[in-house]
């Protein structure tokens, strides 16, 4: 039952994920981008990760999401105009290297050598993905890499100010 | 393991920095509407506390928040390097800035920010701080890159923010290859996991990880076939960021690159070693060979740029502590012929106009003598010419790489740094056997703070060639820390 | 005294600094004391520290001065040091002495330059740099002095940077240069990752018994690739030629006398090495018995006084060569000291003829010169006889040494080949003083009437050089001539040691004869018996070089039709010396336009082919961002993209390849 969710929601993340970049009207790339969020969130919930299932669907689903389509609406950006006739080269050899790095992608999972096999029991996984798990390991062995996280955000807030505003 | 606030003590350099940026974003805020040039002096204090705390917490020499990031020697020396990185560009910034009509606080925001997430990189220890710490110098280069909201400035900013974005997405899928084979992210446990678990450094998921940060590296430190933004990105970026950029991006990404080969993967060495050895050759002599055809300085220096890369790809495919110590070397020595070649290059411009074509070099040598005998200072710095640092530099890492037998590497490298004299020297035969045109600009664009960069990066060159011990000596106690 | 041998560098050094700062307010008097004075001092303290090395036993004389400790750490240990023994001190004694004349000389010669303390400043900075070079107790300070040089020669040679060429001249010598010091360089590391130290005396006295013959063949063929570029020697000496762009008194000192004679001295600083590399002495040998002849035909159907003159210089270098591969050191380096006084003499004189025939250097415009210039006539003559091998001058004892040890060495071929150009050079230096001085007058209209001799600041240096070039020769006379060799005495405590044995290797290696007891017997001037070969020889080429001045005084002041002929009858081979077997050309379209070609093609291929290509196929799919953005070139960024993507597949195919499942 789980591994049929877990495929489920993976074919429809990945079919998002083509959609957001195949189709002309920006509104519904945006739209197909919501549905590879909420497939992602389920996969979370699939894991036993409540509260990281949660944020997606309220930070990105929610609030990214909302924001991107704002900013469509915004600006008015129209259809994509026809551009077909002259892209044939280029997209045979997009497809071919994107189908060549996902082919390579795939080498990790040749043979079954992982090392670590027993750390991720059922039972680890209902012991991790709660709160009060996460919110241990955030305040204490990950501390460092969560407050500079915050400061990943303020660099990416000045230089959108800096890039953006109309005059310093 | 908890936190201890005796941790705090690790990251007081970082903490400076942060603070002196948030300061100056604060000064920007208050002193609303007016030039301020009070920016320079605040970040160049923060950069002074922030040595002053590197010189007291190297003596340290331990892990701190839970193996996460380590104070040691290296760390400090990389700390050292990023410093005397981000003072030279703020002082050469100082007046290029106000010529160009942006001044503004942000600028010097972003570089201190930049380089706190660069300071991160060299010390880290764990792949996830490494990379946070990554896209930390990273955001903050891209909007340097376009500070300026030229066409070509925001052209590179996008296609450096395009590129970067790719190559990050490569590199953190790495780390969690690593993750899933060693179940760990700290490169200590890493390193441990491929010793006692046989059969793991042959894992296809584990090799896979591997060459994907490999991927993330060698797109920071503009490695072939990696290295196709950074022509139009060095060229497109304000001169003092393109300076920035080409040092201060170049040591933080071969810090980490080396700490975390040295350390995590000796087990994996034979493999990667040789794929090392490709890129570097590659990357060397593409550089070199795509310079030879440059007629614009800046362009040129950003193929020049690569090519250093590829010498310094040398370093880290040996991995001896040697080695280490020549790309140590390297690094603060291409940081001061670097960002002083950039400081000609903005001196030698107008506003709005680089002019950065050879032929606008045409005679400077007598109309500026000094400032033209310190360009070819630093070309020749660059060229590996006694007795400069760059000769000093190219000589301890090509002498590691024969003590660990990679005779063609070495060979190839000399031959590569010997053919490149040709385009450095073109500069200077510009300079001192052409005729200034006669309706060439008047003035040069210096003032100060840029003169004062200048004259330390030139005497630095020079030190740094004639008596070089006491930075070796550095360099190798920095290295016998790991 | 020994004790401050710095001071012999250093003086000039302070010269320059001098000059070069504040010599720019000085009246002319005022930069000639300077620059002529530091030199002097320097010649000073060479003589004393020579007096002070000869009252010490010969195995004690050496004396090594650290100034500070370059690169000092655990596993380097590299000094600022210096190291006067018998071999630097026959250097610095050239440098300093030669070097003295020639800026007394240039007082006069470049007396109307407007730069005239930037010509003092560059002199003075090369003579600081060529006696590092010789001082140098290790071979990274040689190598700082090495590529010294090279940056002043080049500075020197674009002297008059009004004219392109000569700007072009001076690249050209650095560049060739650039490429026998990648030799150099790689011989370095190579040298240190065996000895683990660079110190001359260290690792001549670890070598043999630290390295294989076959790693002492590696690196003496990567020194000699260093040498030949300074040294220009085939196929590196492309540059000398025109090196002669500079000023003259540049030529003589530093295309002449002392900068490219550094590869000669590095070989013999290295003799332990190559005498235990007989392969590398083979082919030391060859390549300067080839340049020798190859250079002097070349020299025949050249016009331009200095350009003749360059490839004499190359020519005689190529002597030098054939003594340092047949184990010859002191040969070699006595026929360096030798070369340095009639060569910089013969310089300096063409300089004097440029001067007073306001700036002609054609000696097809030349002629009848001794009318109007008695001094330089009679100082240029004498010079000529001494290269010409003439007894008793200077090179007759050099040269004809580095003959006899070819021959008893067994190096037969080489024999011939120096023996060949040793006529040839007669013939042609000959030919050079008769179209000058002798026959009729050709002089340009302009000049006509004006021609004169040069004043005394001149040719006071240029008599004294012909002294020297007199006797400088009788300070080694061979023990076959009665003479007592005094200069290989000098020497042996440096260069003596193992030398034979590599010789002999080495001329078994080529194959001409086995080791001969007949080398053994002239083998570093020390024989008992001597034999009638070697008067033979001696005899052969006094008289072979008779035959070669006679046939230029047949051809240039008798049947002066003759020599239009000639090159009109055998117009091919005329056509190929004078173009100098096209040998430029060649260079020019193999490296210069085929390098410059393919690093265009491969940047255009790589940027525009492979990016833009794959850029333009690709679409601006990022268009939607709006605004300005739409109108990037953000095609480009599409390609990068695609190098990116297929680096990565390759790498992770690469490392697949070492992963077993």
């Amino acid at each position: 039952m789980v591994t049929t969710v877990f495929f489920i929601c993976a074919a429809l993340a990945i079919a998002g994920a083509l959609g957001v970049v195949s189709f002309r009207n920006p509104v519904h790339s945006a739209l197909a981008m919501l549905g590879t969020m909420v497939s992602i969130a389920v996969i979370y919930l699939l894991h036993n990760a409540e509260f990281i299932f949660a944020i997606q669907l309220m930070i990105y689903a929610g609030g990214v999401m909302m924001l991107v389509i704002f900013v469509i609406f915004l600006l008015d950006l129209r259809r994509e105009e026809e551009q077909r006739a002259k892209l044939k080269s280029g997209k045979v050899i997009a497809i071919g290297v994107g189908g060549l790095v996902f082919l390579s992608l795939l080498i990790p999972l040749a043979g079954s050598i992982t090392g670590k096999t027993g750390g991720m029991t059922e039972k680890a996984l209902e012991r991790i993905g709660s709160v009060e798990y996460l919110s241990n390991e955030l305040f204490t062995n990950y501390l460092l890499p969560f407050e500079l996280a915050s400061v990943l955000l303020l660099v990416g807030l000045v230089g959108a100010v800096a890039l953006a505003k109309k005059r310093l | 393991m908890d936190f201890q606030l005796a941790d705090l003590k690790l990251i007081a350099p970082h903490i400076a920095l942060l603070g002196t940026a948030l300061l100056v974003l604060m000064v920007e805020v208050f002193g609303h509407g007016r030039r301020r040039p009070e920016a320079t002096w605040i970040s160049l204090l923060g950069i002074g506390i922030a040595a002053a705390a590197t010189g007291m917490s190297c003596h340290e020499n331990r892990l701190g928040f839970s193996g996460m990031l380590a104070a040691d020697g290296y760390s400090a020396f990389c700390n050292m390097i990023i410093l005397i990185v981000g003072a030279l560009t703020i002082l050469v910034s100082s007046n290029y800035l106000k010529d160009e009509r942006h001044e503004h606080g942000e600028y010097h925001a972003l570089i201190l920010l930049s380089m706190t997430g660069m300071m991160f990189m060299a010390s880290a220890t764990h792949l996830l701080l490494m990379f946070l710490a990554l896209e930390t110098m990273s955001i903050a280069i891209y909007a340097l890159a376009g500070f300026f909201r030229t066409k070509e400035g925001v052209e590179s900013c996008f296609k450096y923010f395009l590129l970067g974005a790719f190559s990050s997405a490569f590199m953190l899928y790495g780390i969690a290859l690593i993750y899933g084979a060693t179940g760990t992210t700290q490169i200590h446990g890493i390193m441990e996991q491929f010793t006692q678990i046989k059969g793991l450094a042959s894992s296809p998921m584990a090799l896979s990880g591997i060459a994907l940060l490999i991927v993330g590296f060698a797109f920071k430190v503009a490695a072939f076939p990696f290295h196709g933004w950074t022509p139009d990105v060095y060229q497109g970026a304000p001169t003092s960021v393109t300076a920035f950029m080409a040092t201060g991006v170049k040591a933080a990404a071969f810090a980490a690159f080396f700490r975390i080969f040295f350390v995590a993967f000796p087990a994996t060495s034979p493999v990667w070693s040789q794929a090392l050895w490709l890129l570097a050759v590659a990357t060397m002599t593409m550089g070199n060979f795509a310079a030879l055809a440059q007629r614009d300085v800046k362009r040129m220096l950003a193929y020049s740029s690569i090519a250093h890369a590829g010498y310094l790809l040398v370093g880290v495919v040996t991995a001896t502590a040697a080695a280490g110590t020549g790309m140590l070397f390297y690094l603060l020595s291409y940081a001061f012929m670097n960002i002083g070649a950039f400081a000609c290059v903005i001196m030698l411009g107008r506003r709005g106009a680089d002019s950065t074509n050879l032929d606008d070099y045409a005679g400077v040598g007598f109309k500026y003598p000094l400032l033209a005998a310190a360009l070819t200072l630093f070309m020749f710095s660059m060229a590996g010419i006694p007795p400069t640092a760059g000769f000093i530099g190219k000589f301890l890492i090509f002498k590691a790489a024969i003590g660990k037998e990679f005779y063609w590497l070495a060979v190839i490298g000399v031959l590569n740094s010997a053919a490149s004299v040709y385009f450095y020297l073109r500069v200077i035969v510009y300079m001192y056997f052409r005729e200034r045109p006669e309706a060439a600009p008047e003035g040069l664009r210096s003032g100060p703070a840029i003169t004062v960069a200048t004259v330390v990066a030139a005497a630095a060159v020079l030190i740094l060639g004639l008596a070089p011990g006491f930075v070796v000596r550095m360099a190798e106690a920095a290295m016998s820390t790991f | 005294m020994l004790d401050w041998i710095w001071l012999i560098p250093f003086l000039p050094m302070v010269g320059a600094i001098i000059n070069g700062t504040v010599g720019r307010r000085f009246p002319k008097w005022a930069v000639n004391i300077i620059a002529c004075g530091s030199i002097f001092a320097a010649f000073v303290v060479s003589v004393a520290s020579f007096i002070a090395l000869t009252h010490l036993d010969p195995s004690q004389r050496f004396h090594e001065v650290t100034l500070f400790s370059w690169i000092a750490t655990g596993s380097t240990s590299i000094d600022l040091a210096y190291l006067m023994d018998p071999l630097s001190s026959v250097m610095t004694l050239i440098v300093t002495g030669v070097g003295f004349l020639i800026h007394v000389y240039s007082v006069g010669y470049m007396h109307h330059d407007s730069s005239y303390n930037r010509f003092f400043t560059y002199m003075n900075l090369f003579c600081f740099a060529m006696l590092t070079l010789v001082l140098g107790n290790n071979f990274l300070v040689l190598f700082v002095g090495w590529e010294g040089v090279g940056l002043c020669s080049y500075l020197l040679i674009g002297f008059w940077f009004e004219d392109q060429e000569k700007a072009k001249a001076g690249m050209k010598a650095f560049v060739v240069n650039r490429i026998g010091d990648f030799g150099f360089l790689l011989a370095m590391f190579f040298i240190f990752m065996h000895f683990g130290t660079l110190n001359f005396r260290e690792v001549m006295a670890a070598a043999p018994t630290a390295i294989t013959a076959a790693t002492a063949t590696l690196i003496c063929l990567l020194l000699f690739l260093g040498a030949c570029g300074k040294s220009a020697q085939l196929p590196l000496y492309v540059w000398l030629p025109d090196a002669m762009a500079g000023p003259t008194p540049v030529s003589a000192l530093i295309h002449a006398a002392t900068m490219v004679t550094a590869g000669v001295y590095m070989i013999a600083r290295c003799n332990i090495l190559y005498s235990m590399a007989p392969g590398a002495m083979a082919t030391v040998a060859t390549v300067g018995a080839i340049t020798a002849l190859f250079a002097g035909t070349i020299a025949i159907a050249q016009n331009d006084i200095k350009k003749v003159l360059a490839y004499s210089t190359v020519s005689q270098l190529g002597y030098m060569f054939i003594a340092m591969g047949v184990g010859a050191y002191a040969v070699g380096i006595f026929h360096l000291m030798t070369h340095a006084f009639f060569k910089a003499c013969l310089f300096l004189g063409s300089g004097s003829v440029i001067h007073g025939m306001h700036d002609e250097q054609d000696m097809r415009k030349m002629g009848n010169l001794r009318k109007y210039m008695p001094h330089t006539y009679r100082t240029f003559l004498i010079a000529t006889i001494a290269i010409a091998g003439i007894p008793p001058l200077a090179a007759f004892f050099s040269k004809d040494e580095i003959l006899w040890m070819a021959w008893s060495g067994g190096f037969k071929a080489q024999w011939a080949l120096g023996f060949l150009a040793a006529g040839i050079t007669a013939f042609y230096m000959f030919r050079l003083v008769f179209m000058t001085f002798f026959g009729e007058e050709r002089h340009d209209e302009h000049v006509k009437g004006k021609v004169h001799e040069s004043p005394w600041t001149m040719y006071v240096p240029l008599y004294v050089l012909m002294g020297l070039s007199i006797v400088g020769g009788w300070v080694g006379i061979p023990e076959a001539l009665g003479g007592a060799n005094h200069f290989h005495h000098w020497l042996a405590p440096v260069l003596d040691t193992g030398s034979m044995e590599g010789a002999r290797h080495a001329a078994a290696l080529v194959g001409d004869i086995g080791p001969s007891a007949a080398y053994a017997s002239g083998g570093g001037g020390g024989g008992e018996g001597h034999s009638i070969i070697e008067y033979i020889l001696m005899f052969a080429s006094v008289g072979w070089a008779l035959i070669g001045i006679a046939f230029a005084a047949f051809c240039y002041l008798k049947r002066t039709d003759i020599p239009a002929k000639a090159a009109a009858s055998a117009k091919g081979v005329y056509e190929l010396l004078y173009n100098k077997y096209y040998v430029d050309e060649i260079y020019d379209a193999v490296f210069v336009k085929g390098l410059v070609a393919l690093s265009n093609h491969f940047w255009k291929f790589w940027d525009v082919v492979v990016i833009d290509g794959a850029a333009n196929g690709l679409a601006k799919v990022v268009r939607a961002t709006g605004g300005g953005l739409a109108r990037l070139q953000t095609g480009q960024a599409q390609g990068y993209a695609l190098a990116v993507a297929i680096g990565t597949v390759a790498l992770l195919a690469f490392f697949a390849a070492h992963a077993t499942l």
